[in-house]
C-alpha cells in the first residue's frame, strides 16, 4: 500500500505539473466537431463553421408584405437588431467612391464594345422619371446609379429590397429576411423564445417568424443540454448516493468515492494535457465513464474491508480495462487517442487511489442473505429465471438483423420542428445558394476578390468588385466616353468630365455598416472569401476549395466509425489474450459474457431503431471494460457480498450512464441507451447463473462447490 | 390611407416616392383614384450640380395595381415600366430589368426605396386631390423635376 501511495503521489504531482504548464500557456479545448477527424479540407471547413457559428437570420413569412415589414420593425426594436439596410447612408458613402463601379450587365456590354447600347440606356435613364442617385458631374452616364440599383439583385438573385429588408415572394406567400449578423447564444435564445411567443399570438396566416442559422441551433442545443445536465446529474447523484447507502448502510463510502473520482479525473486531465495541447471536448464527455469504473474499485475494496483483500481481481480488472482501451492509443484519429489516454490514466489513478486508501472498517455490505435467497432461491424459481433470461437474450440478439449503421449528420443532430421548418423554408428560397461553398484563399482580400472574379463565382465581387476590376472598368468607361461622349453631350447637354475626382471602393476598408455586413458575411475570417457555389462548380485554381459540409461530415463520421470498429476487434483480441493469461482454460467463461453483452446490445439497438454510429460504437469499449469487471469480481469470490457489491456497482453505473438515454441530443441519447443495455446484459452475463448451470450440467462437483459457497455465505461465513 | 391617396396623382410623384417628402400633399380619398389613366407628359429635369435642364416628352399609362408605364418619345425613345415585381427600361428594343419592389396601386411606392424618398425635399401638385395636372418635385441636392400631364 505504501508503494501505491508513492506511485499515486508521483502521478498526481506529474499531472499537476502538466496542468500548471498548460495553464501558463493558456488552457485550450477544441469544441468544433469537425476537428474530431482530419479529413480533406477539414481546416477550411472548420474555418467556414467558425465564421458562420454566430450568424443567424430571421425569416418572416406572411400573406402581406406590408405587415411583414411592420413585424420586422417591431422585432428590430424589441431585440435591438440592426438588420435593415440603411440604403441612403450607403449611397452617401458610395458617392465619392463610385469611379470604377458599373453593373455586371453594363460591364459585359462595354467589354463587347457595345458602347452605343450603353449610351442609349444611360440617356433613357436620364430622360426617364427616376432622379439620379449620384451627381452627374462625374458620372454623366449614370453608371454608378445603375450599379447601385443592381446591388441587391447581384447579392441575392430573386430577392429585392423593401424598406431596407430583402424580400421575395413565392406564389401567394411573401418572405422577408432579417440578417442578424453575429449573435451571442443568450441573445439568440432570447430571440427564439420571443419569436415562438409572437408566432403563438398571431392569427393563422398573418405572419410567421422562423429562426435560421447555426447560432440558433447552438443556442437551443446549449440551453437544452444545460437543462438536462442540471436535472439528470442531480437525479444521477441522488441515485448513486442512495445505492451506495443501500449497499453499505452508511455514508462513510462517500469521501473515498469522491476522492477516487477526483483523483482519477485529475490524473487523467493532467496526462491528457501533457500530450495534447488542445484536446477535444468529446474526450471529457467520454471520460465520464471513469466514474463507473471508479465506483467499481471503491465499492469492491470497501466491501472486502480493504483493497488488499481484493488485490488480485482489482488488478485483473484494471489490466483488462487497460487492454480494452489500449488499442485506441494507436488510432490514427487524435480524438480516439485522447480518449484512450484519458481513460487509461484515470483508471490507473482510480486503482492506485483505491489501493492507497486507508483500510476501512465496519463498512461491509449488508443484506447478503436476502440477495442470496432472491437470486438463487429454490430450484423452480431459478429455472424460471434462467428460462426468462435465455428468452430475453435470444429476443435481443434477433434484433441484430435490424441494426443499421449511419454516418448521416442527422443521426448525430436533429433540430426541433421549429428550427427544422425554418431551415427548410430558407433552403427552398435559397437566397445565397445551395449546400456547397467555395472557399477562396487569397493572400489578401483583394487577391481573393480577383480569384473569385477569375473563376466566375458571384459572391462578394458581385457587390464590391476588386480594385483591379474597378480599374479595368475605368478604362472601359473612358472608351465609352471616347466613342459616345460627343453624341451623348449633344443629346443630353451633359459634358464629359475632364477629371474624375471620385475614388475606388475598397472591400478591405469599407466603413459603411451595411457594406461591412456584406463583406463580413462573405469574408468572416480575414482575407478568405466563402461563396455559396452552384452544383457542379469546379476550378483548377488550387486557391479555390469547394466545400460540401454535409458530405464532409458524413466522411468524418464514417472514418471515425471504421477506425473505432477495427480497434474494437483489436481490443477484443487483446482481452482474449489477457484473459487466457489470467484464467487459462476458463477464459471463455469471461469472454463469452462480453461477447454476449455486445451482441444483445446491438440487437436492442436494432429493435429500437437506434443506428450504430461512431459514438455508440465507442460505448462498447466501456461496456467491455465494465462488463469484465462484473465477471471478474463475481467469480473471484462467489459469495453474496460480492454479488451484492457487483449488483450495486452495476446499478450505480446504470444510474449514471442510463440517464443519458433521456437527453434530447441524439448522440448522448444513443450513448445512454447503448450503455444502459450494454451494462444490463454485461451484468446479466457476469452472474454465475449461466456458468453455474454450465458447471452443474458439466461437472457435478463444481456445482456442488458453488452451492456450498452459497450456503456458507448465507450463514455469514 | 394617406399614401394611397397621394397616389398620385399620377405618376410622377411617384417616381420619387414623393409621398415621403416633407411637403404635405393633401390626402384624397381612394375614390378619387382612377382605375386607369393615360395621357401625355412634358418632363423637365433640372440637374443642379451641372446646371442643365433636360426636357423630354412622351406618354404615360397607369393601371391601378398592375402597371405604370412612362414612355419617353423625345428626344430618345425609351420606356420605363414598373410592375408590382419589377421595373424595366427599354431602349432600342433592349430591356434592362431590375427586381425592385414596386406597387403601382400606390403610386407613391413605385420607388419603394425609402431612401430615395428621403432625397426628396418636397412635392407640390395641382390639383391636390385626384389626378394632378402638374407636379413639382424638389430634391435636397437642388435637383428639380417638373412634370405636366394631360389626360
Amino acid at each position: 500500500m505504501k508503494t501505491a501511495r508513492i506511485v499515486l503521489a508521483v502521478l498526481i504531482a506529474l499531472a499537476g505539473a502538466a496542468l500548471a504548464w498548460r495553464v501558463c500557456e493558456g488552457l485550450r479545448v477544441e469544441t468544433d466537431v469537425l476537428a474530431l477527424v482530419e479529413t480533406e479540407h477539414s481546416g477550411s471547413l472548420m474555418e467556414l463553421a467558425a465564421g458562420r457559428a454566430r450568424q443567424g437570420q430571421l425569416l418572416l413569412e406572411g400573406g402581406d408584405e406590408e405587415q411583414l415589414v411592420k413585424v420586422a420593425n417591431v422585432l428590430s426594436e424589441q431585440f435591438k437588431l440592426n438588420t435593415a439596410v440603411d440604403f441612403q447612408k450607403t449611397l452617401r458613402y458610395l458617392a465619392p467612391r463610385t469611379r470604377g463601379l458599373v453593373s455586371a450587365e453594363t460591364r459585359e456590354l462595354l467589354r463587347a464594345g457595345k458602347f452605343k447600347d450603353v449610351a442609349n440606356a444611360s440617356a433613357a435613364r436620364l430622360f426617364g422619371p427616376v432622379p439620379p442617385l449620384f451627381s452627374v458631374k462625374d458620372d454623366p452616364f449614370l453608371l454608378a446609379m445603375d450599379y447601385a440599383m443592381s446591388m441587391q439583385s447581384n447579392l441575392a438573385p430573386g430577392w429585392s429590397l423593401k424598406d431596407g429588408y430583402p424580400v421575395c415572394e413565392r406564389g401567394d406567400r411573401h418572405f422577408l429576411l432579417m440578417q442578424c449578423g453575429d449573435l451571442s447564444l443568450e441573445k439568440a435564445e432570447e430571440i427564439m423564445q420571443g419569436a415562438e411567443r409572437i408566432n403563438g399570438s398571431f392569427a393563422a396566416g398573418f405572419a410567421k417568424i422562423w429562426c435560421c442559422g447555426p447560432v440558433f441551433h447552438t443556442a437551443r442545443s446549449t440551453s437544452s443540454a444545460k437543462r438536462e445536465i442540471n436535472l439528470l446529474s442531480v437525479i444521477s447523484v441522488v441515485l448513486v448516493a442512495l445505492l451506495g447507502w443501500m449497499l453499505f448502510s452508511s455514508w462513510r463510502f462517500v469521501p473515498q468515492l469522491l476522492v477516487t473520482v477526483g483523483v482519477a479525473f485529475f490524473v487523467a486531465t493532467g496526462a491528457l494535457f501533457a500530450f495534447f495541447p488542445c484536446p477535444h471536448v468529446i474526450t471529457f464527455v467520454f471520460g465520464v465513464t471513469l466514474i463507473g469504473l471508479a465506483v467499481d474499485y471503491v465499492y469492491h475494496s470497501r466491501s472486502a474491508g480493504g483493497a488488499g483483500k481484493v488485490l488480485r481481481p482489482l488488478t485483473q480488472s484494471l489490466a483488462t480495462s487497460l487492454a480494452c482501451f489500449a488499442p485506441l492509443l494507436f488510432a490514427d484519429i487524435s480524438a480516439m487517442r485522447q480518449m484512450a489516454l484519458f481513460t487509461m490514466a484515470g483508471l490507473a489513478g482510480a486503482y492506485l487511489c483505491a489501493l492507497a486508501w486507508r483500510r476501512s472498517r465496519g463498512d461491509r455490505p449488508t443484506g447478503g442473505d436476502d440477495i442470496t435467497r432472491r437470486s438463487r432461491g429454490d430450484r423452480p424459481t431459478g429455472n424460471i429465471f434462467a428460462i426468462g433470461v435465455g428468452l430475453l437474450v435470444i429476443a435481443a440478439m434477433c434484433g441484430i438483423c435490424r441494426v443499421k449503421v449511419s454516418f448521416e449528420p442527422s443521426a448525430f443532430y436533429s433540430p426541433g420542428k421549429f428550427l427544422a421548418e425554418g431551415e427548410k423554408r430558407l433552403f427552398e428560397l435559397n437566397p445565397m445558394g445551395g449546400g456547397k461553398f467555395a472557399c477562396i484563399k487569397g493572400k489578401t482580400l483583394q487577391e481573393s476578390l480577383e480569384i473569385e472574379e477569375a473563376v466566375g463565382l458571384r459572391g462578394l465581387s458581385a457587390v464590391i468588385p476588386s480594385l483591379r476590376r474597378q480599374s479595368e472598368n475605368v478604362v472601359l468607361v473612358e472608351k465609352l466616353k471616347e466613342s459616345e461622349g460627343k453624341t451623348y453631350t449633344e443629346l443630353t447637354g451633359l459634358k464629359m468630365p475632364q477629371e474624375d475626382t471620385r475614388g475606388f471602393l475598397d472591400a478591405a476598408n469599407v466603413e459603411d455598416e451595411s457594406l461591412k455586413k456584406v463583406v463580413r458575411s462573405f469574408s468572416p475570417r480575414g482575407n478568405e472569401i466563402v461563396v455559396p457555389c452552384p452544383e457542379g462548380f469546379q476550378s483548377a485554381d488550387t486557391r479555390v476549395v469547394v466545400l460540401d459540409p454535409r458530405q464532409a461530415a458524413k466522411k468524418m463520421f464514417a472514418r471515425l466509425f471504421i477506425s473505432a470498429g477495427k480497434l474494437f476487434y483489436i481490443s477484443l483480441a487483446a482481452l482474449a489474450v489477457l484473459l487466457i493469461v489470467f484464467f487459462r482454460k476458463k477464459f471463455f467463461d469471461y469472454m463469452s459474457g462480453v461477447g454476449g453483452a455486445v451482441l444483445c446490445t446491438m440487437g436492442m439497438l436494432g429493435w429500437l431503431g437506434i443506428p450504430l454510429t461512431c459514438f455508440t460504437l465507442l460505448c462498447f469499449f466501456v461496456m467491455a471494460g465494465l462488463g469484465l469487471d462484473y465477471v471478474i469480481f463475481h467469480r473471484s469470490k462467489p459469495v453474496p457480498e460480492t454479488r451484492r457489491t457487483v449488483l450495486y456497482s452495476f446499478l450505480s453505473s446504470l444510474a449514471g450512464f442510463g440517464m443519458l438515454a433521456f437527453t434530447e441530443f441524439p448522440v448522448t441519447r444513443g450513448m445512454g441507451v447503448t450503455l444502459a443495455f450494454g451494462l444490463f446484459f454485461a451484468y446479466l452475463y457476469s452472474g454465475d447463473e449461466f456458468s453455474r448451470r454450465r458447471r452443474v450440467t458439466s461437472s457435478p462437483e463444481a456445482g456442488k462447490q458453488g452451492r456450498t459457497n452459497n450456503s456458507n455465505a448465507s450463514r455469514g461465513e | 390611407m394617406c399614401k394611397r391617396s397621394t397616389v398620385f396623382l399620377a405618376a410622377l410623384a411617384v417616381l420619387c416616392g414623393a409621398v415621403g417628402g416633407t411637403v404635405a400633399v393633401t390626402p384624397a380619398s381612394d375614390a378619387a383614384l382612377p382605375e386607369t389613366a393615360s395621357g401625355t407628359f412634358i418632363q423637365r429635369k433640372t440637374l443642379a450640380d451641372v446646371d442643365v435642364t433636360i426636357t423630354s416628352t412622351g406618354t404615360f399609362r397607369f393601371e391601378k395595381g398592375r402597371l405604370f408605364e412612362w414612355r419617353t418619345l423625345k428626344p430618345l425613345p425609351s420606356t420605363f415600366t414598373a410592375t408590382p415585381t419589377n421595373y424595366a427600361i427599354t431602349v432600342n428594343g433592349k430591356t434592362t430589368t431590375r427586381n425592385l419592389k414596386s406597387n403601382v396601386d400606390e403610386i407613391a411606392k413605385i420607388f419603394e426605396i425609402k431612401e430615395v424618398k428621403e432625397f426628396v425635399k418636397g412635392v407640390k401638385s395641382e390639383p391636390q386631390v385626384g389626378f394632378p395636372n402638374k407636379v413639382t418635385v424638389e430634391f435636397k441636392n437642388g435637383d428639380r423635376l417638373d412634370i405636366e400631364m394631360k389626360r
